[in-house]
């Protein structure tokens, strides 16, 4: 049941300020739109931050990676795709050197470092795809980020029309253009698929869509 | 003008250093090479004594000890040679920058644009000072012993010196032309000047020849010029303890400043840097930073050093502060003007600088899968671009599934059936994903290097479904351990 206190409030905000938020979609059916598909060659929406959730350990993140890597070009003099890999558990052997070759690998240890990290490199403005790899800290970690950290990458993304993928394990970015969450579930027997077969499974739900300025 | 500064006998002279009653005795250095008391071992260096009793550099000790069988045998002194030789360069850097060092105890020195020397104090007894309008007439002139004057030798000063001032007279095996002067009757550098110049070509060919113009003047041969190492090392010794990074950074600041300045006029760039702080509590903190591309502008070094500064925490307070640069070449390249180029190219070194110093050295680049199935077999190349980039090195690929590597693996305890590597494992009985495994995938045995018994390697992996729904790979290693190389996710 909602608070009809925050329902007024929130009324209105809406009001005084038709053109701040624009799409939010609190129900269910609104979530469930089909303007979103992984498998375009360029999913992810420039100018802001797209979140990616996975809802079981199986889920296919790591496949998300491999079909971003798979879109990006190889006819550049340096990677357009940086990985800001926040416990460093990429593995280049998963990979073939082709689509290696398209990824600068940052390897952190901690979510401070990988923050920073993400905060100097899209500040920097060269590279129009990263993504931030913060799925192996646990909620207690993550929770450390302050939300202004997340404020002043949004910043930086919207001045350099650059987009960000992260990849957390559960709902942690205030500011998310677009958050995703990934239903698929993958067994032991699908390890004999081919990896293009399981990127055509891959699902994913918005959960959060803001109209985004493209 | 040249000045040529000209110690004679710098072996003998810095062996008699540290024995200076022998100095009123005639005494000799035997050269290295020739083993103690060996009597055929050359003499390397005689003092003025043994010179006026016709002992020469290079004759045989034992033939030496039969002409003056007072003659004492000195052993060389390496480090006292040195500091005469740095005694000497350092006074030459006093006299002009442009000098040529000639050998271990002569200095040609350039005076064009400096002031000559009006007097002259030798700082060692038996150095010698001499002008002359020609760096090989300077040279001549410092062979002679005589009172320093202030001024240039003229050509006609050096009439009356004797032929065997040439320095070809005391070389052996070298065709000298002195023998046939003297059958000729003449004595002095002047009897030789005087010489009809195409007679002397005729009759004793070039090496004459050029030293006949040399005496003439007409010889005026460029220096190789002496340049000391530039350094790119700066050590500052703080007042007070320094606590605040605002200061730390100020001082880095102050010192980048001086050595970028060397940078630029030495035309290089800096390819590192290296760091070392010393502690109020005796201890040192020091690393070292590679950045991606070569730098010399301070503000862009500064910022690098800034996200170093900023990582660090010290239990005490800062007493030195030590900076480094590392000189490399400038880049030169031509940019690419068909490819994608970067919107804001003189950014991006700036950035890959502080995201080395910020992860650390080796945690940025492109990686490159190595092509064998050693686990977690890559290396990583620059991020500056640049670099050849193998893209079909690869041959095989790893599972369908990306895996997520635990670096380091995690150690786990396993319980299954079966003996030995051929144990099948059935339940994860440690770790964070303990459980029981729900369904399997394997063995798929591996190993390599067998060929060489130190690095050689063996494991079998399994891919294991637990019931919490994680898809893991297990490794079954040699002497019974099992670890979680990963997860598919």
């Amino acid at each position: 049941m909602p608070n009809p206190t925050l329902a007024k409030l929130q009324q209105q905000l809406r009001e005084k300020f038709p053109t701040a938020r624009h799409g939010l979609s609190p129900t269910a059916s609104d979530a469930r739109r089909p303007d979103f598909d992984l498998r375009n060659p360029d999913p992810f929406p420039r100018g802001g931050i797209t979140e990616i959730v996975p809802t079981h350990p199986a889920a296919g993140l790591s496949l998300v990676v491999a079909s971003i890597m798979a879109h990006e070009s190889a006819h550049t003099p340096v990677p357009e795709l940086a990985l800001i890999d926040g416990r460093d558990q990429f593995d280049p052997a998963s990979f073939s050197a082709e689509d290696c070759s398209k990824l600068l690998w940052l390897r952190c240890q901690t979510p401070e470092q990988a923050i920073r990290a993400a905060d100097l490199i899209l500040r920097d403005g060269n590279l129009p795809r990263v993504v931030l790899d913060l799925f192996a800290f646990s909620s207690s970690e993550l929770g450390k980020i302050p939300n202004s950290s997340w404020h002043r990458i949004k910043q930086s993304i919207e001045l350099n029309n650059s987009s960000l993928i992260a990849l957390t394990p559960r709902a942690l970015i205030p500011c998310a253009l677009i958050r995703l969450s990934l239903s698929s579930h993958f067994a032991l027997d699908q390890l004999s698929s081919t990896r293009p077969e399981l990127i055509e499974q891959l699902q994913t739900i918005p959960v959060l869509l803001r109209k985004c300025a493209q | 003008m040249f000045a040529c500064l000209y110690l004679p006998d710098l072996p003998a002279e810095a062996a008699l250093i540290q024995q200076p009653d022998l100095r009123a005795h005639p005494c000799a250095v035997v050269a290295d090479e020739g083993r103690p008391g060996d009597p055929k071992a050359p003499l390397l260096a005689v003092n003025s004594i043994a010179a006026q009793r016709g002992i020469r550099a290079g004759e045989s000790s034992i033939r030496a000890r039969v002409q003056c069988p007072a003659l004492r045998f000195l052993t060389r002194n390496p480090d006292v040679e040195h500091l005469l030789q740095s005694t000497l360069l350092a006074l030459a850097e006093s006299l002009a920058p442009d000098f040529e060092c000639t050998g271990a105890d002569t200095f040609l020195i350039d005076l064009a644009g400096a002031r000559p020397p009006g007097t002259w104090n030798p700082p060692l007894q038996r150095l010698r000072l001499a002008l002359a309008e020609t760096p090989d007439l300077a040279h001549l002139a410092a062979m002679v012993e005589s009172p320093f004057s202030g001024k240039a030798l003229t050509l006609a000063d050096f009439d009356p010196l004797p032929l065997e001032i040439l320095p070809m007279a005391d070389a052996p095996g070298c065709t000298s032309f002195l023998p046939v002067l003297r059958l000729w009757g003449l004595r002095t550098l002047g009897d030789f000047r005087h010489l009809p110049r195409q007679d002397i070509a005729e009759r004793l060919g070039g090496e004459a020849i050029r030293w006949h113009d040399i005496l003439h003047a007409k010889n005026r041969r460029l220096l190789r010029l002496h340049r000391s190492v530039e350094s790119y090392v700066q050590i500052v010794h703080f007042e007070f303890p320094v606590e605040s990074l605002e200061s730390l950074i100020f001082q880095a600041n102050r010192m980048l400043q001086t050595l970028c300045a060397r940078l630029e006029s030495s035309h290089r760039a800096a390819g590192g840097i290296r760091f070392e702080l010393t502690l109020e509590s005796n201890d040192r903190v020091g690393r070292k930073v590679n950045l991606p591309e070569p730098l010399a502008s301070p503000a862009a070094l500064l910022r690098t050093l800034h996200v170093v500064f900023e990582a660090l925490q010290l239990p005490s307070a800062i007493m030195d502060l030590e900076l480094e640069l590392e000189p490399v070449r400038r880049l030169a390249a031509q940019r690419e003007w068909l490819g994608r180029q970067l919107p804001q190219p003189g950014r991006w070194p700036d950035t890959l600088a502080r995201l080395e110093a910020l992860l650390g050295p080796g945690r940025i680049g492109i990686p490159q899968p190595e092509d064998s199935h050693r686990p977690d077999a890559f290396r990583l190349l620059p991020a500056s671009g640049g670099t050849t980039v193998t893209r079909a090195g690869r041959t095989f690929m790893a599972a369908p599934l990306p895996l997520r590597r635990f670096r380091p693996p995690l150690e786990v305890a396993v319980a299954g059936t079966g003996q030995g590597f051929h144990l099948r494992p059935q339940a994860l009985l440690t770790g964070p994903h303990a459980g029981l495994i729900s369904k399997l995938r394997g063995p798929f045995p591996f190993s390599g290097d067998w060929w060489n018994p130190e690095t050689a390697w063996r494991r079998v992996d399994w891919d294991i479904g637990m019931e919490s729904g994680h898809l893991l790979r297990l490794v079954h290693l040699p002497a019974g351990r099992w670890q979680l190389d990963g997860a598919y996710a």
